[in-house]
């Protein structure tokens, strides 16, 4: 749901075990000599290298820049996540509607219903695009169906209440809570 | 079935898909923390020996020779770091090749992209299966995996249990989600029957 990039996410996986196989494989050939005899028709593994002096400031200047790189990675993942459900621009006034509000408006519409445990809601930038998550917990031995008869009625009043269509995710999730909540009223 | 058959618009497509799918964040976080470590390990290292310094473990013409040839004490430590390095690069790399789906499947629906949770479509399936039978909600049982969803119904002692109706109730319900889940249902009744 975030903005972070899966593909990229994915090749510096692919990158970082690939690397950590040769690695591996070349201090494997040194040692074990069963490893050794498999490698040795392809590479030839060096048996002693020099580290020049010279190469010493450009290791460390590589190994500053990978850091710099993994950390800055790691530190701007996720993001993308807003408490403005809709903002509407005319001239130079805004009308922004908060997630609360979106909040509140599914959380009234779903209280009471059957087989529903509790929702919520957040609101991603997706594309230039405000895009709205709505979890809602189904209790174990729940019927979907239902569930989700109850939250497109949710949907239309929200959509009479905000005035437009926002795009939605609706997940019907079974967390914890849901697996630990009891039956309040039989199917029969 | 693939996420994108099931309709929607663009950007609806796409929280979908990254629903369904699982992101590898914490992978590539745990990861890149390791790759930081190590780097800032030999960053020192080389500083320190191009300064002339002490090393803090080992100056990196060490660090290479016994990595490349190790000496009798070190064999073994480097049999273990060869070992570790190869299993945790394979699991990195299957990481990044396995599709990282989650027990959810995407349910086309007229407003809003739907992705249900594989136990919650089972748990539909079993609230069917009880409702058909006439037993009570813990009598019944389900699972689901894929498109398909096995029944298990233990019936109340005396009262009998249609199989095909049981059958032909969950097929329903499950229908109403997606066609797809409807088409291959199996139900079990249990041989002996519990006490109401």
């Amino acid at each position: 749901m975030t903005k972070s990039n899966r593909t990229l996410n994915r090749i510096i996986l692919f990158v970082l075990g690939l690397v950590a196989i040769v690695v591996g494989i070349t201090i494997g050939a040194g040692v074990l000599p069963a490893v050794r005899d498999a490698v040795d028709p392809y590479v030839s593994i060096p048996r002693s290298l020099d580290v020049p002096a010279a190469s010493l400031w450009i290791v460390a200047v590589a190994c500053a820049v990978v850091i710099v790189l993994a950390l800055v990675w790691v530190f701007t993942r996720g993001g993308g996540g807003t408490s403005v459900a809709v903002r509407e621009r005319s001239g130079d006034d805004a009308v922004t509607i908060n997630v609360a509000l979106v909040r509140d408006v599914v959380d009234h519409e779903l209280k009471g219903v059957r087989d529903v445990v509790g929702s919520k809601v957040d609101v991603f930038q997706v594309r230039r695009q405000r895009a709205a998550r709505i979890r809602v917990a189904v209790r174990r031995g729940g019927d979907a169906v239902a569930v989700l008869d109850a939250v497109d009625r949710a949907l239309e009043v929200l959509d009479r209440t905000l005035g437009r269509s926002v795009p939605v995710l609706v997940h019907l999730t079974g967390g914890t809570r849901s697996a630990l909540a009891k039956a309040t009223t039989r199917v029969s | 079935m693939s996420s994108s058959s099931v309709g929607g618009n663009a950007v609806e497509r796409r929280i979908r898909r990254r629903s369904v799918h699982r992101s590898r964040s914490t992978a590539v976080s745990v990861a890149l923390v390791v790759l930081v470590l190590v780097a800032a390990w030999i960053g020192t290292e080389s500083v320190l020996r191009a300064v002339g310094a002490a090393p803090l473990l080992a100056d990196p013409q060490t660090v290479v020779d016994t990595a490349l040839r190790p000496d009798a004490a070190f064999v073994t430590i480097a049999e273990v770091i060869a070992v570790v390095l190869v299993v945790l690069g394979v699991v990195l790399v299957v990481l990044a090749l396995k599709r990282g789906r989650q027990h959810r499947s995407p349910v086309p629906h007229d407003r809003g992209a739907v992705v249900i949770d594989t136990r919650i479509i089972a748990a539909t399936a079993a609230n069917a299966a009880g409702s058909a039978a006439g037993v009570p909600e813990g009598n019944t049982s389900a699972s689901s995996r894929g498109n398909r969803t096995d029944v298990r119904v233990v019936p109340v002692s005396g009262v009998p249990v249609d199989e095909a109706a049981v059958r032909a109730a969950v097929t329903e319900r499950l229908s109403q989600l997606d066609e797809r889940f409807g088409r291959r249902v199996k139900v079990t009744l249990a041989e002996r029957g519990t006490l109401s």
